[in-house]
């Protein structure tokens, strides 16, 4: 059940750079990402599904390369996410295969990779729209930018507070 | 307890890292927003683990046990904080096999809560060894830190081997001066009628025959015969083994002189044990329940001691060794340093009973299988055959057991030979 969250994670995150640019390399890439990861999911090992995950950043690099499109920031944020989703599900999957697991344990762990995910991805959408506010020639009037800034600091903040909370509060997960 | 870092955070920085060195060589800001949640993750990760309290106690159903038997082991955890995920494992020694439930398990604790781990174990072969011995790993919910725990609360087990009742043993030549179940050829007390005999004062009024008094005029009594007990030896040759470690023949040798031992322990007859070896071991003659017990001890440490030495009888002392006593040895028949023993026994007029445990069909499950072992098999077989004739020839009461055949059968074919029943008669 798991390798197989971890097997569709690996299609998405072959699928986003094929998405971005379809050409021989990012499919080359791409296959070569597909056979790690079926090779990780067979060997059970993390190992294995880390270095799916480097050949897909680098089948990411090539699409975006050939594209040659300006940063497309909810794709980017979208393939952190799975990047992070894909490791740690897959690190969990591998340490855990063989042991008999609580249903408990289940229910808890998927809260965690579901608000983790939409935390961090909101966290990351922040940084990214600070990247890009900085990243504008200065033409508009001081405090605006200087809102943009502050604004993401607190999102950033309020993400990292909202996890400490949950952590404290286990029994509320 | 020992805290380490668990490899996900290597493999998070890893691939974070090199989101941000292409990002950066290659301007991408893409590729430098793909690092955000990993390292995200890292952060939390390593900032909002914290150490889990909590108490654990392991408990066995039985302590004592039988080759076969199945026994549970009960795990209990009570949390004294939230613990996101607890993994624990118990390893198993090799003489025992999960039956049910399992013996790595994860759990998900809130502060309070109890968890009961239970799993059912089957004792598979003979052997000592002690469970309680706890691996515990306390993971952060983000898995980047693990604090690993030993706990050990000993709980130690024995398995003896496993007993067959024998309703039929071989009955030993001679009885002995004490109360027991055999019919003595010595008259006194006893249920068994032996003979009538003129009255002689002294004797008990409730003993007179009145049919025989009235026919012959004068007062008769009964004899009876006296019920005494017996002198058994066994006689383990621990000098080879052959076979794996789940069937081989010592085993099979410690199964048949337990169950020998049982059946002779409930005729009160008193039993014996030699381990004749390369590490020579005795237990006297006793009788009684703490007596079988403590040979079942010995049985339980009866192990093959490699050595040239062939060591002598002689160092036996007598009362281990009591005279007119059964001796029963029980050897697969491979070392000819125990036949030697065997035949010096005998020499001593010591009744000897050669069961032997037959190593053939044990190599034959053991090794691949292929013409060429099946031949020899059969070869050895044979070359065994000749060897039991030549002993039986000698005058060696000689039985042959393997393992697919009841015991009780092998005991049943004894009384059926004639020259065996005469030695054994009283």
């Amino acid at each position: 059940m798991i390798w197989g969250g971890v097997l569709l994670l690996a299609a998405v995150l072959i699928g986003i750079p094929l998405g971005v640019v379809l050409t021989g390399t990012t499919v080359a890439l791409g296959m070569v990402t597909g056979f790690l990861a079926l090779l990780g999911v067979h060997a059970r090992s993390a190992a294995v599904l880390t270095v799916a995950v480097a050949c897909g950043l680098l089948q990411e690099l090539a699409a975006l390369m050939q594209a040659g499109q300006p940063p497309a920031l909810w794709s980017a944020v979208l393939f952190g996410i799975v990047v992070y989703l894909l490791l740690d599900i897959g690190a969990f999957a591998a340490r855990f295969h063989g042991v008999a697991v609580e249903a408990r344990v289940w229910r808890m762990q998927v809260r965690y990779w579901g608000g983790t995910a939409v935390l961090f991805g909101l966290t990351a959408l922040a940084v990214g729209l600070l990247a890009a506010a900085s990243a504008r020639p200065f033409t508009g009037p001081l405090l605006l930018h200087g809102l943009a800034v502050v604004a993401a600091v607190v999102v950033v903040g309020a993400a990292f507070g909202a996890i400490r909370a949950w952590h404290h509060e286990g029994e509320a997960w | 307890m020992r805290v380490r870092l668990s490899a996900q955070v290597y493999r998070l920085l890893a691939i974070a890292t090199l989101a941000l060195f292409l990002g950066v060589a290659c301007a991408r800001v893409d590729l430098v927003l793909v690092a955000v949640p990993c390292l995200l993750a890292l952060l939390v990760g390593m900032a909002v683990d914290t150490a889990a309290t909590y108490a654990v106690t392991h408990q066995v159903s039985q302590t004592r046990l039988f080759e076969g038997d199945v026994f549970t082991v009960t795990v209990t955890i009570v949390a004294h904080s939230t613990i996101p995920l607890l993994e624990i494992l118990e390893p198993l020694p090799p003489s025992v096999e999960v039956v049910a439930g399992h013996t790595h398990a994860a759990f998900s604790l809130t502060a309070g809560q109890t968890v009961q781990w239970c799993y059912s174990l089957r004792c598979v072969r003979r052997s000592r060894f002690t469970l309680g011995h706890l691996y515990v790993r306390l993971h952060g919910r983000a898995g980047c830190l693990m604090r690993e725990l030993q706990h050990d609360i000993p709980q130690p087990c024995a398995v003896y081997p496993r007993i067959v009742p024998l309703r039929r043993a071989v009955r030993p030549p001679h009885t002995q001066v004490y109360i027991g179940s055999y019919v003595s050829p010595a008259q006194g007390e006893g249920i068994e009628f032996g003979n009538i005999r003129p009255f002689a004062p002294g004797d008990q009024i409730k003993r007179l025959n009145w049919r025989a008094s009235l026919r012959l005029h004068d007062l008769h009594v009964n004899d009876y015969h006296q019920e005494r007990n017996a002198d058994v030896v066994l006689m383990l040759d621990t000098l080879t083994n052959v076979g794996s470690p789940t069937l081989n023949t010592l085993d099979l040798c410690v199964r048949v002189a337990a169950s020998l031992a049982w059946a002779y322990v409930r005729r009160k007859d008193r039993v014996g044990l030699i381990a004749y070896g390369g590490a020579f071991r005795w237990l006297k003659p006793g009788v009684g329940r703490a007596h079988f017990q403590r040979l079942l001890d010995q049985l339980l440490e009866a192990t093959v001691v490699f050595s040239y030495v062939t060591r002598d009888l002689a160092l036996v002392p007598k009362r281990v060794l009591p005279p007119q006593a059964l001796v029963i040895a029980i050897s697969p028949l491979i070392d000819e340093r125990f036949l030697h023993a065997v035949q010096d026994l005998r020499a001593r007029a010591f009744t000897v009973l050669l069961l032997t445990v037959s190593p053939v069909e044990v190599t034959r499950a053991v090794v691949q299988p292929s013409p060429v072992n099946d031949l020899t098999c059969r070869l050895w077989a044979l070359e065994r055959e000749a060897q039991l004739n030549t002993l039986q020839q000698q005058g060696f009461m000689v039985l042959e057991w393997s393992p697919e055949m009841p015991l009780e059968l092998v005991f049943a074919t004894l009384t059926q030979r004639r020259h065996v029943r005469r030695r054994v008669a009283r």
